[in-house]
């Protein structure tokens, strides 16, 4: 296993008191592997992603393992994040207009993160190298790594700034910064969320590709059934904080068994115009820590008194497949 | 594929200043000012100091003067344009000494205290609402009749009151932009706290820093001139607009020209500082570009 994230539960302060918007998160990832971390917003799929950074700030407090390549990331001293962050494990924030600085030409901000992690290692290496050569050196790979995600004419692209690219340009360019400390892992917060369906597919197409030529192992943070179904190998479910069902991407599809998961598919329009989305009714409580019992029980069609009680044991159900819901309590 | 939608020169910040030619107009005006400060002793046709008391009170050129003395003389007939071409080396030599300092110290401390918050923002936000309770104009009076006179401590004065500025833009730049997607991401790519705020945020905070270091400009050149006038500033021989303003008082309604010409002289270089500091603000915001 490339990540390992076992019982992952993140305090965030807040006025009154820490709120657990993460609680016993556990999911692993192979290398090459596209996984899926799905449920509405406000569930904690970000704060996930955050918290397998670290960067959710001193205040937050995070327990549990998150090991990546044998190293549990939250043991290390801040210093040795800093130089994880980028090159082993990097992020593709939500919005592709606001992850670039507006101040900077593109190729400086690929350059600048190429720069982060070649810079120890790297000086010392081309230290015979005038400045204006490695310059161009880390320039001529910035522009690589623009050409790498599809951009085209990189070398007019690096010029560019980031206002006078469209969404889908930005994107690849942010993709292109996450790639430049070459990591193993890469982490995408709603990746296409933010972009024209036409775009987003030609996202879809270039992480897919990134994967299968780099090797590289993939979390995607979504809500969109349609998306993770397209090309990711594994799921896990989350709703307020808590796992509610963790299968391959397809048993998720094709016979999902959690109420939640149910309710998400249903949301997704079909096609044929056989059946009309069924939206789930009601939000994500705001404080969710503080329920009893299930927390999809306030939402759910089945809930029933037990529901309330206690909260529900992930189990397993079949090969590869867990679900937290009372009804399968009798299946074993 | 998604392919790039504008490919248009990036534009120099020269054509977006000069869209404007109110802008042009400012920007000749503090030119002009700039040239005179620098080259005053080439361009002024007299001894700024020079008595010569048969020329005293003598009208400007047009209103029954001489063409050697264009702008007429002074009280102690001292020619009245070489004292205003060296009175704007004083103006901006002192306004450029003061906004360097403040902006530094400023843009240090409030970057600071914006990127770091908790305790260091809290004392040194304190301090300065302490500084910001006294009123500019009067303050600098206080402090000048307590220090005296003098070249020195009119910067140290105008300096000490100045940089809150610049500390309470910077801090509110600061605080705002770390809260960015790509401050966000630059973390995620494992830039230290440091270099994030010299390569992510103080780009950003450019613009607004650029355009208050304009009006500030403008605001130390009417302090200068008010504790000038009032007699605490700069102290004679040196010339100074407000120094001269003040010079002119008594003689008001029999020889105008002594107050009037220093006086026109602050108006335009201020106001052209003030429109070239809105300009500066249009052109340097990439929003407001407009691409076509």
């Amino acid at each position: 296993m490339l990540l390992q994230v076992s019982n992952l539960t993140t305090d965030l302060p807040t006025r009154e008191g820490y709120f657990r918007a993460v609680d016993g998160v556990s999911f692993s990832v192979q290398a090459g592997e596209v996984y899926g971390l799905l449920g509405e917003s406000g569930c904690g799929k970000s704060v996930t992603a955050l918290s397998l950074m670290r960067l959710l700030g001193p205040r937050a407090r995070a327990s549990g393992q998150v090991v990546l390549e044998g190293e549990d990331l939250l043991q290390l001293s801040e210093a040795e994040m800093r130089a994880a962050r980028g090159a082993r494990i990097a992020l593709i924030p939500q919005s592709p207009f606001t992850a670039l600085d507006p101040a900077h030409r593109i190729g400086d901000q690929v350059s600048e993160a190429i720069r982060v992690h070649d810079g120890a290692a790297g000086a010392r290496r081309r230290g015979l190298l005038r400045c204006e050569d490695r310059r161009s050196v880390v320039w001529r790979r910035a522009v690589e790594l623009l050409a790498g995600v599809g951009i085209t004419e990189p070398e007019e692209a690096a010029e560019h700034y980031p206002h006078e690219f469209s969404g889908g340009m930005c994107q690849r360019a942010v993709i292109a910064t996450a790639l430049a400390g070459s990591p193993r892992m890469l982490i995408a917060d709603e990746p296409t969320t933010a972009l024209d369906v036409t775009v987003q597919r030609g996202i879809v197409r270039l992480l897919d590709r990134l994967r299968r030529e780099l090797g590289l192992a993939i979390v995607v943070i979504s809500h969109d059934f349609a998306l993770l179904a397209e090309f990711s190998d594994r799921a896990a479910v989350l709703y307020a904080g808590h796992v509610v069902e963790r299968a391959s991407t397809e048993t998720l599809l094709r016979s999902p068994l959690h109420p939640y998961t149910q309710a998400l598919l249903a949301c997704v329009p079909d096609l044929d115009g056989q059946v009309a989305p069924t939206p789930i009714p009601g939000n994500v409580p705001p404080r969710y820590d503080r329920l009893a019992g299930c927390r999809f029980s306030e939402r759910c069609p089945h809930a029933r008194a037990e529901c309330r009680g206690e909260v529900p044991k992930l189990r397993t159900v079949g090969p590869e497949h867990s679900v937290r819901c009372i009804l399968y309590d009798a299946v074993e | 594929m998604d392919k790039t939608v504008v490919s248009a020169p990036a534009p120099t910040l020269w054509r977006d200043l000069l869209r404007h030619r109110a802008v042009g107009l400012a920007l000749v005006v503090v030119a002009l000012f700039i040239l005179c400060a620098a080259a005053a002793p080439l361009l002024a046709p007299h001894d700024p100091a020079h008595l010569d008391l048969d020329r005293r009170l003598q009208p400007p050129a047009w209103a029954g003067g001489e063409w050697s003395y264009p702008l007429g003389c002074d009280q102690v007939g001292r020619d009245l344009l070489s004292r205003i071409i060296y009175g704007a080396r004083t103006s901006i030599l002192l306004g450029v000494v003061i906004v360097l300092l403040t902006l530094v110290v400023g843009v240090a401390l409030g970057s600071i205290a914006g990127y770091a918050g908790s305790v260091v923002d809290i004392v040194l936000s304190r301090i300065v609402d302490v500084l910001l309770a006294f009123p500019f104009l009067v303050f600098a009076l206080g402090m000048m009749a307590v220090l005296g006179p003098g070249l020195l401590n009119l910067i140290l004065v105008l300096a000490f009151k100045g940089w809150v500025d610049f500390y309470r833009v910077a801090r509110a730049e600061v605080m705002s932009l770390k809260a960015q997607e790509f401050v966000e991401a630059a973390r995620a790519l494992g830039l230290s706290g440091t270099r994030i705020v010299i390569s992510e945020i103080l780009p950003n905070m450019l613009p607004a820093v650029t355009v208050l270091a304009a009006l500030c400009m403008a605001t130390i050149i009417i302090a200068e001139a008010s504790l000038s006038f009032l007699g605490l500033g700069i102290q004679p021989p040196t010339p100074s607009w407000g120094m001269m303003i003040n010079e002119g008082r008594p003689y008001i309604l029999t020889a105008w020209w002594i107050s009037t010409f220093p006086g026109l002289a602050i108006a335009m270089l201020v106001v052209a500082i003030n429109i070239l500091g809105e300009g500066l603000r249009d052109a340097l915001d990439p929003r407001l570009k407009e691409t076509s």
